[in-house]
């Protein structure tokens, strides 16, 4: 991106490859530099001790509230890795001011979250669902396990219905064994950081992905929604009507044909995609993402992951009047997975055009509700 | 004086003769549930209803946008067959409801 297009404050973000947390902390500090924030976000890999991080970020911004997660691979608009950690600082020339909270799930996702909502509101002095959405945004890391990301949405959703949450679920390298999320020095494998942001510019929210309808649709006929388990399409087993589509024998069904072909639910001929998992005894298929019967949705075909990142991005900074001052970004684990498997990590930075970021590799994204392989963001403008 | 019933919720609050202008646009709203209470039969009458209340069409596309992820339905172009389904209308004005946008089909 043209240096032209970035504002002289843009956000602080930094990258440490370091495993030791206080190599890691320090090493931060150092890249974020002299800066006033209003809120800081990190991203950790679950090699790296994350409340430690939080702990030394706090300790260099006593008062303003720290948010993070554990990932699976850690970016910046420098570098992409894994077993790393990403940070970012948003200045008090951009964000006036910010709150936070972490929900604990364990006693219900509704309790849990209203409770988060309401001490965020308490720190703001204010409603957030009379807050102006096109002044305050909110950041959400939900953990990445147990599958209550479409529920923490909904219970956002209806607090605040016309107020934006965009995020992602944590991650852990793929390890599937445990997520965390941070708020401060609060720390849960089983909750939600929730930050909202008084935002001073002009901002927007950006959602990718790159799929393509093929032109085959079906209707979800049978599913099990709480388990994200479709067990029919178009009334016949899920597996066998979509290895047909296909054109895949259902026993070789695997991971690359589900990167290649997930399902979308077109809304305004935009696709929020429905990713599968795996087929299930019974000749069911799981998906990343719940479904629901009665939803029509299409199979999808990839197009051009790092273009379509590229375009959208640009075209977000274009809406925002040709300036960006930062972005806070979420991407899937699975775009991440193609990025590795076509080696363009390089190519998936600087698609990212220079704007200063930082975000990680999700387990899931939020935005309005819960999606599968898509880029979600906040981008501010200046 | 409290004036929740029937109102969407972000609308519900307690009025006071301090808030002359608040109190006749709660007023209009809870009339307008009322007036709408019988005439919701349809998809589209919730649609065209939830628009004129939010009369913001970025806030429009963000709730109809929820309510699809939610319900599998487009309230903005519903099937033939969903739109006067009166299972789905109320499914999908329940999940309104739950937003705090509250309808009788």
């Amino acid at each position: 991106m043209d240096q032209g297009l970035l504002t002289r404050e843009g956000l602080r973000t930094a990258f440490s490859a370091h495993t030791e947390a206080a190599d890691a902390g320090r090493e931060l500090l150092e890249q974020l530099g002299p800066v006033d924030a209003a809120a800081v976000l990190f991203f950790a890999s679950p090699a790296i001790a994350g409340a430690q991080i939080a702990a030394t970020l706090i300790d260099r911004f006593p008062g303003v509230p720290v948010i993070g997660c554990t990932s699976a691979g850690e970016f910046t608009e420098r570098r992409t890795a894994t077993t790393g950690v990403s940070a970012v600082a948003l200045p008090r020339g951009i964000v006036r001011r910010g709150a936070a909270a972490l929900a604990r799930l364990d006693n219900g996702v509704e309790q849990g979250i209203t409770a988060a909502i309401a001490e965020v509101e308490k720190q703001l002095q204010m409603s957030l669902r009379e807050a102006d959405p096109a002044r305050y945004v909110g950041l959400v890391l939900i953990d990445g396990l147990h599958g209550s990301e479409e529920q923490v949405n909904e219970v956002l959703g209806n607090a605040a219905p016309l107020f934006s949450f965009v995020g992602g679920s944590a991650g852990d390298d793929l390890k599937f064994v445990k997520t965390e999320v941070y708020s401060g020095t609060a720390v849960s494998d089983h909750g939600a950081a929730v930050l909202v942001l008084d935002v001073a510019v002009p901002f927007t929210i950006v959602k990718t992905c790159s799929f393509e309808p093929t032109g085959k649709s079906f209707t979800i006929t049978e599913a099990d929604v709480p388990n994200r388990i479709v067990w029919k399409l178009d009334g016949r087993p899920a597996a066998e009507a979509y290895a047909e589509a296909v054109g895949s024998p259902v026993g070789a069904l695997d991971s690359s044909v589900f990167m290649a072909h997930p399902l979308g639910l077109m809304i305004d001929d935009q696709p929020w995609i429905r990713s599968p998992q795996q087929v299930v005894d019974g000749g069911g298929m799981k998906f990343y993402c719940q479904i629901l019967p009665g939803m029509e949705v299409d199979l999808m075909r990839g197009t051009d992951l790092i273009g379509d990142t590229r375009d959208a991005l640009r075209d977000a900074v274009a809406d925002l009047g040709g300036a960006a001052s930062g972005a806070v970004v979420f991407n899937c684990i699975l775009r991440r997975l193609e990025i590795d498997a076509k080696d363009l990590g390089d190519e998936f930075v600087a698609a990212l055009g220079g704007i200063p970021c930082a975000g990680f590799h999700t387990y899931g994204e939020s935005w309005l509700g819960h999606i599968n392989q898509t880029l979600t963001a906040v981008l501010f403008g200046r | 004086m409290v004036l929740g019933f029937g109102l969407a919720g972000r609308d519900t609050a307690i009025l006071s003769a301090s808030t002359e202008i608040r109190f006749l646009v709660k007023c209009d709203s809870w009339l307008g549930a009322l007036m709408v209470a019988t005439a919701l039969s349809s998809l589209t009458d919730l649609a065209n209803h939830l628009e004129r209340q939010l009369n913001n069409p970025a806030s429009y596309r963000a709730i109809v946008t929820r309510v699809l992820l939610r319900t599998g339905v487009n309230m903005r172009e519903p099937k033939p067959t969903q739109n006067q389904d009166s299972a789905m209308v109320s499914k999908v004005a329940g999940t309104l409801a739950e937003m705090g946008y509250r309808f009788q089909s």
